[in-house]
């Protein structure tokens, strides 16, 4: 089969699976769940092959879609060693999830929709990876958060999923619009093509920066940077950075294995890939790459920081997630074409893991809560107990450990002259991430040696256990178990990957490599030991309080558990702005506002009722308004 | 006393059947009874066909009088007549609402009116006096507005039956309403 | 001789088709006979309404075919009152199909009584008939005529529903308000007509632009509120939700998408003048994005499926009319381009509300048809008919602009067109819009699919007709999703060409 076959293949076949969902195939569930797994076969299977065969100079395949006079869009695919790499991690993981969901979901009577939709996922995602053309990105991109959205919302009958898939999608679509108008200024601006049309193609672009042809100025700022700029709200949105991250740690309403999969290692890793994918556009300009560097420093820290004092195990793995992708696009506005981008396949696959893992301790703890796991499981479950150990260790850069060696690569990238400040940013989260991993382990493992401590059983737990306490089943368990064994045996080996991974890449295997006698490794091995003995201190150690330093604290341990407040700031940009727009622009009518109760979206319904009862009126009124409008408008036109 | 010009005189005519033409039109919209209201606008009528007596056509002026005078205001005469009991209580209008909608009315035609004090429009139309006889009138209808002369019959018939239609409803209800639902 | 008849040749055939209708509306089994048993009468009302159906089905086949044949004449009509064009034909095109489908969705329509459904046929066609002449018409008095022929069909419409209650306050409200803004669309007419000492439309045009003056953009904006209420853009559209609510299903289908690609058409015909006003540029600016602001802060707080469809109608509007206030040739052909794929989308909603609405029978307390359609009637509908959640899914998911829908590639185009005219903040504005628009389509569709069907919901049995219009439909909407190439270079010859003529 030749190259485009595969990737025709690869991005296909998931997709068959959905189109046949929709046309009624979804009544027979048995059906739909053996399509799925085979096409998540086939599709995985694809990505090796592309990977395996791409040739030296790479390999692009397109075919034009949608033309007019003045630009054109092409569908295809763009064979590259980056493009490669990610298309195998999602592949990969996708059929890891779809194999660890069939015991999963083993009894849930909506089976069919859920492979369905998974199955749409992984041909949007696998679209983005390997598209050709930034238009098909944005298309996969946007049916990339429409899987998210229905994935979350799952369990419907769960208010709150509703709700956080509502946020989600929303949240993600405001950046996205910044994405949006980045492509069209981009769009506008590349240079003509022959025959006279502009088209988005990924290499024409590069090749523009590359020639500098994209300078200019726009709205008095250069071009890069406005685009720049535009195009990182996108990647903000979609990989959860400050300020569009809260819809993250809501999206674990979502069943575990699609947290796994899309809110951890593929999806929200799809903002780090674009800026991959576009490094030299970021780079070109010094404002763009430095506003990304801050907002990832400091979006590392501050969700480093929820995520040492949250209870609930899948939170405290989304929070931790939220701060891992900083760290990648760190590495990458850095200007490491490697680092980042390491980080987020060694990352894909300890994250994985330890979502794996808590599936298997949420199922059998019925709980969420992390001091209610270590009561109820502890070390019972070897499976999980190993893939908890292995995750961990390498979340908190244990040496030797895949998350240890991408990290490094990142660290001794910022560590030199001129990004000092990020650099020890970068430390301190490296600190939190060591005491966080330490605290999780620690308190699920070690519970048998110390007092049972008051637990909180989160509301949302409650209820995906009420979903998994009739699910039974050895062979379900089983399923689950092997998952989880083989992804920690490749997570153990993942680390030393890294000179394979620039070989593909066509970069130097120097650039991956550790310099282990250098203050940067030490500097590092002091954060891991700072932040890991002080949660040891604090959970680990027979006799341990079991309760944080930072209970000391309590404003700050308040302020960290909501979350820094984030939610709130919304609520309130929502409830004022939003609404207060619709009162200053429909004054007529005086009724007070229905206070809204959550998130962005409720506060732009409240603002709709006010505008709804500006209907309830007469003729009469309905015509005044009509002249009232008219004769503003003269004013405006005589005035001028 | 000096000597009125027949111009003098013509433009204080005008005057009189613009204030005639402005007095029926504010009769026709403030007065609380339908009956009252036909004859505002019946003075409104008359006014308006003798500003257009006035600007040189005859034709115009008789068909608007013939028209609307003769037809519409005689046929709504009727239609009042025979239908609303004439003297219903009517409620008072709030001043609350009267005011701001007289404000707003009066706002919007001074707008306009002062678009037009700046607007130039040419000096003389195409259509001087002799240019809208009959004959010519006729011609125009049968060559240049030979479109809108024949859509208007579509619209006549469109709103002739529509009005049956709607009139049918409320005489003979449907049959058997429930049984024809399958 | 025969040139001017193949000119003309669209709304001859309508023409034809509302006679024939008309025959069959006032024919000889129409009267009432009180010798007869109630019960024959009823079925002979029914046999009379399904031939009217039929014969306006394959009447409005005939004019599609007819209005494709009439493409490529070109040429004046009627002492030059009428200009035939490639732009009008190919909206006639649209027009003509957008009537076959609205027929088709109307087969039996449940919403209206047997005895008037062949006048529904009828005006629905003379509706057409109106907006057609309305696109060719190159004279202010057609113009007006026309308008009202499209106008007054429809006032005529919205109060036949099913049932005894002929206490219609929507549909009084209706033409009251339609008959206020078209007094005050002649008004602007007349000093349209003073200032260019013609009612010939390109003389306008050059009197104007040889002239520009406030008194002009004030004269055109407001013959220009006389379309904005037929297209329900703020402030023009307060009759929109109650009429879309209570008038049957079927009418108001055609109001909601023929309707408005007819007076998307008309006010491109305005503007085609070739004016280049400023001040227009930002007055329509301006009504565009109240218009889309109004329209979706308003849809968010529905609870009814029409109302909701209404709204979202006014803020699509919005986004079209924006298109049309950038006064750009690229801008006018998008615009074209996203009125035809927000015709399609409409039917696809309405196809659902239609097949829904056969199974409510809803009754108000003064005796007339409930034609109102609650979002939460729509829960389960995944489970109960997977046919209709595909219908309602491609049509909300292109209202969002969701790729690949033509949705979305009507918004590219007329976001990229607008951008190209240095309206990034407009596009910006436009795209939050988008935003939260999307909340309120996924409600409904979450109703669709997730939420389970109310007790005793049984399954809708679609027949071979909605679905055969579900795959014809849907596809086109995500073949012109993928492939707008097949219809834009057409639009955008057809725009040009009237801009350079």
């Amino acid at each position: 089969m030749s190259l485009s076959q595969w990737g025709l293949l690869t991005i296909g076949a998931p997709l068959v699976t959905f189109v046949l969902f929709l046309l009624g195939v979804g009544r027979r569930p048995t059906l739909t769940v053996a399509l799925s797994l085979t096409t998540a076969a086939l599709a995985c299977a694809g990505t090796w092959a592309m990977a395996i065969t791409l040739p030296e100079a790479g390999y692009q395949a397109t075919t034009p879609w949608a033309a007019t006079a003045d630009f054109s869009i092409h569908l295809g695919i763009r064979l590259t060693g980056l493009s490669t790499a990610m298309g195998l991690v999602v592949g990969t993981i996708h059929l890891l999830v779809q194999l660890y969901s069939l015991g999963y979901m083993a009894t849930d009577p909506a089976q069919a929709r859920y492979f369905a939709v998974l199955s749409l996922f992984a041909s949007a995602m696998l679209s983005v990876v390997y598209a050709a053309d930034l238009i098909q990105t944005f298309i996969a991109w946007e049916l990339v958060g429409l899987s998210s959205y229905l994935l979350i919302g799952f369990w419907n009958f769960k208010p709150s999923a509703a709700q956080a898939a509502k946020k989600a999608f929303i949240m993600t679509r405001f950046g996205d619009l910044g994405l949006f108008l980045g492509l069209a200024l981009l769009m506008l601006n590349m240079p003509v093509e022959a025959g006279g049309a502009r088209n988005l193609l990924i290499a024409l672009i590069l090749e523009a920066v590359a020639n500098n042809d994209l300078a200019g100025n726009l709205f008095g700022y250069d071009q890069h940077t406005v685009i720049g700029l535009l195009l990182l709200c996108g990647i903000v949105g979609k990989s959860a950075q400050f300020p569009l991250h809260s819809w993250l740690p809501d999206a674990m309403e979502g069943p575990t294995p699609v947290s796994a999969l899309l809110h951890s290692a593929t999806m929200v890793a799809a903002g780090v890939y674009l800026f991959a994918l576009l490094q030299p556009l970021f780079l070109a300009s010094s404002i763009t790459s430095t506003v990304a560097l801050g907002i990832a420093s400091f979006t590392a820290v501050m969700a480093a920081g929820v995520a040492m004092v949250n209870p609930d195990m899948k939170r405290v793995l989304a929070w931790s997630s939220i701060s891992q992708l900083s760290f990648m696009l760190m590495g990458l506005a850095a200007g490491s074409e490697v680092a980042g981008f390491f980080h987020l396949v060694t990352h894909a696959g300890f994250k994985c893991l330890l979502f794996l893992s808590a599936g298997i301790f949420i199922h059998l703890a019925h709980s969420g809560d992390l001091t209610e796991i270590g009561r109820k499981v502890g070390s019972r479950s070897r499976a999980a107990s190993l893939g908890l150990l292995v995750g961990a260790a390498s979340l908190a850069g244990v040496p030797a450990m895949a998350g240890f060696m991408s990290k490094e690569v990142i660290l001794a990238q910022l560590h030199q002259p001129g990004y000092e400040g990020f650099y020890w940013l970068a430390l301190l989260g490296s600190a939190m991430t060591a005491y966080y991993a330490t605290r999780m382990a620690a308190v699920i493992l070690r519970s048998d040696s110390a007092a049972v401590s008051h637990h909180r059983d989160t509301e949302q737990t409650k209820q995906e256990v009420d979903h998994d306490s009739n699910h039974q089943g050895g062979l379900a368990d089983s399923i689950m178990a092997m998952t989880v064994v083989g992804l920690a045996l490749v997570t153990l080996g993942l680390g030393w990957l890294g000179p394979q991974l620039a070989g593909h890449l066509g970069l130097d295997a120097e650039l991956v490599a550790i310099d282990w006698d250098s203050m940067g490794v030490g500097l590092a091995v002091t954060a891991l030991l700072a932040g890991g003995g002080l949660a040891w201190y604090d959970y680990g150690r027979t006799g341990a309080y079991r309760e944080g330093f930072l209970s000391g604290l309590p404003a700050i341990e308040a302020m960290l558990k909501d979350g820094w407040h984030m939610d709130r700031c919304w609520r309130w940009v929502s409830d004022k702005i939003i609404a207060g727009l619709t009162l200053s622009a429909l004054f007529i009518d005086r009724r007070a506002i229905d206070r809204s109760i959550d998130g962005v979206a409720d506060g732009a319904r409240s603002g709709g009722v006010l505008a709804a009862s500006l209907q309830s009126g007469r003729l009469q009124w309905y015509l005044s308004l009509t002249l009232a409008v008219l004769a503003v408008a003269l004013i405006l036109l005589e005035w001028k | 006393m000096p000597e009125l010009s027949p111009e003098t005189l013509l433009n204080a005519a005008l005057g009189l059947l613009i204030v005639m033409t402005l007095a029926g039109a504010v009769l026709a919209v403030t007065l609380r009874k339908v009956f009252h209201n036909l004859l505002g606008f019946g003075l409104s009528v008359i006014g308006g066909a003798g500003v257009t007596l006035i600007l040189g056509s005859e034709f115009v002026a008789l068909m608007q009088l013939l028209i609307f005078l003769g037809g519409i205001a005689i046929a709504m005469v009727f239609a009042v007549m025979m239908s609303t009991p004439n003297e219903q209580a009517e409620e008072p209008r709030s001043a609350g609402a009267v005011i701001p909608a007289i404000l707003l009315g009066l706002g919007f035609t001074a707008l306009i009116c002062w678009a037009m004090l700046d607007g130039n429009f040419p000096q003389s139309s195409p259509y001087v006096a002799e240019a809208w006889s009959v004959k010519n009138i006729g011609l125009l209808l049968l060559t240049d507005y030979e479109l809108p002369f024949e859509a208007i019959s579509i619209l006549l018939l469109a709103a002739i039956i529509g009005s049956v239609l709607i009139a049918r409803r409320t005489r003979e209800p449907e049959p058997s309403e429930e049984a024809d639902r399958g | 001789m025969s040139g001017i008849y193949l000119r003309f040749l669209p709304e001859l055939g309508l023409l034809g088709l509302a006679l024939v209708l008309f025959f069959i509306a006032v024919g000889p089994g129409q009267e009432a006979d009180e010798r007869e048993p109630a019960d024959s009468r009823r079925k002979r009302l029914i046999r009379a309404a399904i031939a009217g159906d039929r014969v306006a089905l394959v009447g409005g086949g005939v004019v599609l075919i007819l209005a494709i044949l009439a493409v490529r004449q070109a040429g004046p009509l009627f002492f030059g009152a009428y200009r035939v064009a490639l732009f009008s034909q190919v909206i006639k095109i649209i027009l003509a199909a957008g009537l076959f489908f609205n027929i088709w969705l109307a087969q039996e329509a449940q919403s209206l009584a047997p005895r008037e459904r062949p006048e529904l046929m009828l005006f629905l066609s003379l509706s057409t008939l109106g907006m057609m002449m309305l696109v060719s018409a190159d004279e202010l008095i057609s113009f007006y005529v026309a308008l009202e022929i499209a106008a007054y069909s429809l006032y005529i419409l919205v109060p036949l529903t099913r049932g005894h209650g002929d206490h219609n306050e929507a549909a009084f409200k209706y033409f009251l308000y339609g008959a206020a803004t078209s007094a005050v669309a002649l008004f602007g007419m007349s000093i349209l007509f003073g200032l260019a000492g013609s009612s010939s439309i390109p003389q306008i045009a050059t009197a104007l632009s040889a002239n520009p003056s406030t008194l002009a953009v004030t004269a055109l904006l407001l013959t220009l509120g006389g379309v904005f209420f037929k297209l329900a853009v703020f402030p023009f559209h307060f009759w929109a939700p109650d009429v879309y609510q209570t008038t049957s299903h079927s009418v108001a289908a055609f109001i909601a998408g023929t309707s408005k690609v007819g007076a998307v058409a008309a006010l491109l015909r305005l503007l085609l003048m070739g004016l280049s006003l400023d001040q227009l540029y930002w007055l329509l600016g301006a009504l565009a994005l109240l218009s889309m602001s109004y329209g979706n802060l308003a849809a968010l707080a529905q609870r009814d499926f029409k109302r909701l469809l209404a709204y979202s109608g006014v803020a699509q509007g919005g986004y079209i009319l924006l298109g049309l206030a950038a006064l750009d040739s690229a801008a006018y052909a998008a615009a074209s381009y996203y009125a035809i794929a927000y015709l399609a989308l409409m039917l696809l909603c309405f196809l659902v509300v239609i097949e829904l609405g056969r199974t409510r029978h809803g009754v108000r307390a003064d005796g007339s048809t409930d034609n109102s359609l609650p979002i939460d009637a729509l829960g389960g509908l995944y489970s109960r008919s997977p046919w209709l959640a595909l219908a309602l899914m491609i049509g909300l998911l292109g209202l969002a602009g969701v790729p690949p829908t033509a949705g979305f590639s009507g918004k590219w185009f007329l976001f990229k067109a607008i951008l190209d005219q240095g309206g990034f903040w407009w596009v910006l504005i436009a795209g939050i819009n988008n935003t939260i628009a999307v909340y309120y389509y996924l409600v409904v569709l979450k109703a669709a699919y997730v939420t389970p069907a109310a007790d005793g919901a049984t399954a809708i049995e679609t027949s071979l007709w909605p679905r055969a219009l579900t795959l014809s439909v849907g596809l086109g909407v995500v073949v012109l999703g993928i492939a707008p190439q097949i219809i834009m270079p057409t639009l955008q010859a057809a725009v040009s060409a009237m801009i350079g003529s």
